[in-house]
């Protein structure tokens, strides 16, 4: 399962890099068309910014299982392992709330952009689906959550794993 | 004590305390401002928060240079962009007394210029510049210090991704507040030398003969450095491209210059943009938890009341401007500069509104503030940086060598507090 689960957060996050990579050709391209040709791309705007989403909460669900996320780790380096490790399981456990909470909501959204059937600024093209592969990342979150914590839980976690999945953001 | 203010002594209580047991800081600003929220207006209108808050700031146009800027800076790093601004550095400055950490700190700036990431400058010049001074007898507390200074020049020197989210919670002009770093960037170099000159006097070892045939052919290979600034900075200075296209534009110069030079292959290519993913997640967990926790501020109206109180306090627009500084700077010391900036700016910059202070202006003093942060103990990040990549240079050696770069950065600050048209004047030419 572990190993299932790490392949699959290295294949989701080979993908949304690669989509995002998409999505700054795409703007490369427009911004030339405006200059160059007075021709953007249609819809550039809105699937790129929407595609950018799907990219984030897909990666979330990635940065779910790997860690990552910014952190005040101060006080946690200076307690002993084994608080440690149950401080990990709860911060893990707040954060499957928060994820629980958000998809269960963000489903609203996707719910009503279908109903009301909001569209794209140029082409009229409907944004649910691209919405609803946002919500499915963050779906998948509630999943990879869920099994770091199992994996807290049971001792089975590597405790320097997410500290080296820490990002360089300064 | 009002409901509301018991409400948010109660949240910041809970928030603080999260962040304290690890809890990402984005899901406990969030978490915070949801509660806390639900607490004032009750659970449904707060949870509705959670259906339009994060799709928004995701599917937000304008935040899509931080993916794009981050990207940048990564391809710029692995691309080894690096080693030739060094080696350009250290063809003019060799020849003077110090002259390899002279030429760290202006390689520090040259990437700065394509990079906005100071912990990315710092990785990037330890590898390159450490093993060099080594070479030439320099002590480790001078090489290591230098380097971590140096590599604060990230995020003043634009583009900042830093700088990027100033302007997205404050609303300011991200483009005037790139233009705005550009001379107190070029100040801090200036200043870091003279830090190095004086405050490593007596351990600096003698510089190298000059040539000027080699000092003019090292000038070549820096042309990408120049190419990409002038095209990102240079469009934006110029109004021809918006900040999110010239960030765009940038990404993929800085790729095909890369691949041109035959430093990045399609394996590289994929893990940058899977490395700008992971790196994006992380700062827009924590700008999702911002906005919501932005809603729980609204409601309590605590930036009001900071406001109404730091101004009954009466120590002049100065006074309190020195008093948010200094929690701002104790705050660098341990939190995350981002975080730092996205969680205290919120509060504090009705303060300086109200107190008349310029919006870019005090980005510009914010970063700096955050630039001391990664330099400062306990968690110096640029030094823990350096400390992972040499890890025979203990924790200790490196803070003792950014001594006299704290120095120069409080006088640095000290100077752009007095004089603000250093950091105006360039961007109201634009």
């Amino acid at each position: 399962m572990v190993k299932i689960l790490e392949r699959f957060c290295q294949i989701v996050e080979m993908l949304a890099g690669l989509l995002l990579g998409l999505c700054t050709i795409l703007i490369v391209v427009s911004a030339i068309g405006r200059y160059a040709l007075t021709t953007p791309v249609p819809d550039s705007f809105d699937v790129s910014r929407l595609l950018i989403g799907a990219c984030i909460m897909w990666g979330f669900a990635s940065v779910g299982y790997r860690g990552g996320h910014i952190t005040v780790d101060l006080f946690v380096e200076m307690m002993p392992e084994r608080a440690r490790r149950w401080v990990e399981f709860l911060a893990w456990a707040v954060l499957l709330l928060f994820v629980v909470l958000l998809a269960w909501k963000m489903f609203g959204r996707v719910d009503s952009a279908m109903r009301s059937n909001e569209s794209t600024f140029d082409l009229r093209l409907p944004v649910w689906p691209l919405m609803a592969l946002i919500w499915a990342g963050t779906a998948i979150s509630i999943l990879t959550v869920t099994v770091r914590l199992f994996l807290l839980a049971s001792g089975k976690a590597n405790p320097e794993f997410e500290r080296e999945a820490a990002q360089k953001l300064d | 004590m009002t409901t509301p203010d018991l409400i948010a002594l109660l949240g910041f209580l809970a928030l603080f305390g999260m962040m304290a047991l690890r809890v990402p800081i984005g899901i406990a600003m969030g978490l915070v401002g949801v509660f806390g929220f639900a607490a004032i207006r009750g659970i449904n209108p707060a949870l509705n928060l959670l259906a339009t808050s994060p799709i928004r700031v995701i599917t937000d146009f304008n935040l899509t240079l931080v993916s794009f800027f981050i990207l940048m800076g990564i391809f710029a790093t692995n691309s080894g962009i690096s080693k030739e601004l060094f080696k350009a550095g250290n063809a003019w400055l060799g020849p003077f007394k110090g002259g390899l950490g002279l030429s760290t700190i202006a390689a520090c700036g040259g990437f700065a210029a394509i990079c906005g990431s100071s912990v990315a400058t710092a990785a990037t010049m330890t590898k390159i510049a450490l093993p060099e001074m080594r070479r030439y007898g320099y002590r480790e507390d001078a090489a290591t210090g230098v380097i971590a200074a140096g590599g604060t020049l990230g995020i003043l020197i634009p583009p900042s991704v830093v700088m990027v989210v100033y302007a997205y919670i404050t609303e300011t002009d991200v483009g005037k507040l790139f233009i705005a770093g550009i001379v107190p960037g070029l100040l801090a170099i200036a200043m870091y030398m003279a830090a190095l000159l004086i405050g490593h006097r007596k351990s600096l070892p003698p510089g190298t003969p000059f040539s000027l045939r080699e000092a003019m052919r090292s000038l070549a290979g820096i042309w990408a450095v120049v190419l990409l600034f002038v095209m990102v900075i240079g469009s934006i200075y110029w109004g021809v491209a918006t900040p999110t296209e010239a960030s765009a534009i940038g990404a993929t110069l800085t790729m095909v210059v890369g691949i041109v030079r035959g430093r990045l292959n399609f394996r590289q290519i994929v893990d940058s943009l899977t490395e700008a993913l992971r790196t994006s997640v992380s700062v827009y967990t924590v700008l999702i938890g911002a906005m919501l926790f932005g809603y729980f501020l609204a409601i309590t109206q605590s930036p009001q009341k900071l406001t109404a109180w730091l101004v009954a306090l009466d120590f002049g627009p100065m006074g309190t401007l020195a008093l948010i500084l200094l929690v701002f700077i104790i705050a660098g010391c341990i939190l995350d500069s981002m975080a730092m900036i996205i969680l205290m700016v919120p509060i504090v910059y009705p303060v300086i509104v109200h107190l008349g202070f310029d919006p870019i202006w005090f980005g510009i003093i914010i970063v700096m503030t955050a630039e001391l942060g990664l330099i400062t103990p306990p968690v110096g990040i640029n030094v823990y940086v350096i400390n992972m990549i040499a890890k025979e240079v203990k924790l200790p050696v490196i803070f003792r060598g950014v001594l006299p770069f704290i120095a120069a950065d409080v006088l640095r600050l000290g100077i752009l507090v007095a004089f603000p048209a250093i950091v105006l004047w360039l961007p109201r030419t634009m």
